[in-house]
């Protein structure tokens, strides 16, 4: 049996480069890339502890901005999102918010999708926000979140539909 | 004590987040130009909105002595106004508009000073609303007190002349030999002259102004006044301490002055090889 930490390791790094080598370069109508790598942040245990979990989403965050040269959003969106996902998964996932299994089969369906959905949201708006840095250009980090949510939503769910099938 | 542990292991979620995130936004100033300018405004935007409240409540409290300056203020700038009209009437009209009014000044109020680090910045009232300018330079009732160095919609924070890193083109009223004035970062009513070759004369008393050879001033806004001097031995220049004339350690209104023609200046120059 593999250590948990050992396994989330190997699977954020290679997610991160996966991220680096390929999503980043898809640019969909010449803006929008996927961040297949939020798979890290969304799967990581919610029954431990929160405290290694905000270091773990700045560190990956990090990981990216300095691979990417991107002026620190990865790192900021990723240390926001980290906090702020417990009370994203109390609102989504209801009484099983912290169980380890509480993305498996504990879980309705359409209770995973919305913790999954509000995930990618916040972060890709906290993204664009940094990427932009001007609320004068509101209407275009709208129209980035909303099109990077759909497309990493759509190739995240499959990603985790189709790993959960095989094991 | 034990509280405030336990206040520290209870935020201690809240307290790494705040961390991070302070983290994240020095690396994005340091990654990016534009975010670090960014930052910067956004950060003298609330630092004046929160001093602001505390600088009018404080100037109230010296209205009197405030009145007092600005009356004996308004009295020198009476007698220049006389003194020119004088002039006038001796020159023509054309020689008159050969000088041209090449500066303009902005008046503006002081909402936060600081003396007391060894790279000071104040930050006045007045901002990119209000046509400050990034490099403009800015003087008190009795001479030069900074330079602008950012600006957000109505704040601007200035380089205080007690800025360790800054020089600034100085010369002597009398004989128009020119130095470079910069501070130690030790007293703030002193400054050091330097680039005075020892073959010119030097005696305590005599009157420093500004020499008009950057844009950011025009000529002969007074500094200071030579406090004490010293030429090494074998020394080809003299070390001299200035004693300025404003008391930086209490200002409340300063003018910026604006330079006409400041662009078609740093234009030139960026031409030149």
């Amino acid at each position: 049996m593999i250590p948990y930490y050992t396994r989330f390791f190997a699977i954020a790094f290679v997610l991160l480069i996966l991220q680096i080598l390929v999503f980043d370069h898809i640019d969909l109508f010449n803006f929008s890339n996927p961040a297949i790598y939020l798979i890290i942040l969304i799967t990581y245990r919610l029954d431990l502890d929160q405290f290694g979990f905000i270091a773990i989403g700045f560190f990956i965050g990090l990981f990216l901005d300095l691979l990417t040269q991107s002026p620190g959003a990865h790192s900021l969106a990723g240390v926001s999102i980290a906090f702020l996902r417990p009370a994203i998964s109390r609102f989504a996932l209801g009484a099983n918010f912290n169980q380890s299994n509480a993305l498996s089969g504990s879980t309705l369906w359409s209770n995973r999708m919305l913790y999954l959905f509000l995930m990618i949201v916040i972060h890709q708006f906290i993204f664009s926000m940094i990427i932009y840095f001007n609320m004068t250009h509101l209407w275009m980090i709208a129209k980035q979140t909303l099109a990077n949510t759909l497309f990493s939503f759509v190739l995240i769910t499959a990603t985790l539909t189709l790993f959960q099938r095989k094991t | 004590m034990q509280w405030v542990l336990n206040a520290i292991i209870r935020y201690k979620n809240f307290l790494l987040f705040l961390f991070l995130f302070n983290l994240g936004l020095i690396i994005s100033g340091k990654q990016s130009d534009y975010h670090s300018s960014k930052i910067a405004k956004t950060s003298l935007a609330i630092s004046g909105f929160i001093h602001q409240p505390f600088e009018q409540l404080n100037s109230y409290f010296n209205l009197v002595d405030e009145n007092k300056r600005l009356a004996k203020e308004n009295n020198t700038l009476k007698s220049l106004v006389l003194e020119r009209f004088n002039q006038a009437e001796v020159l023509s009209l054309e020689e008159q508009n050969i000088a041209g009014p090449q500066y303009y000044s902005l008046p503006a109020k002081i909402i936060r000073n600081s003396f007391t680090q060894s790279r000071n910045i104040l930050l006045i009232d007045k901002g990119s609303s209000n046509s400050i300018a990034k490099e403009m330079g800015v003087i008190g009732p009795k001479g030069i007190i900074g330079i602008v160095n950012q600006t957000s919609e109505n704040y601007a924070s200035v380089l205080s002349i007690l800025y360790r890193d800054l020089k600034i083109n100085a010369k002597f009223k009398k004989s128009n030999v020119f130095g470079s004035l910069f501070w130690l970062g030790e007293n703030p009513n002193e400054m050091q002259l330097a680039d005075i070759a020892s073959i010119n004369s030097v005696e305590v008393g005599d009157t420093l102004v500004t020499g008009g050879m950057s844009s950011y001033f025009p000529e002969g806004i007074p500094i200071g006044t030579v406090k004490s001097f010293d030429l090494p031995e074998n020394g080809a220049y003299y070390d001299i301490n200035v004693a300025l004339f404003n008391n930086m350690t209490d200002l409340e209104y300063v003018y910026v002055i604006g330079n006409k023609n400041r662009r078609e200046i740093i234009e030139l120059l960026e031409r030149e090889p």
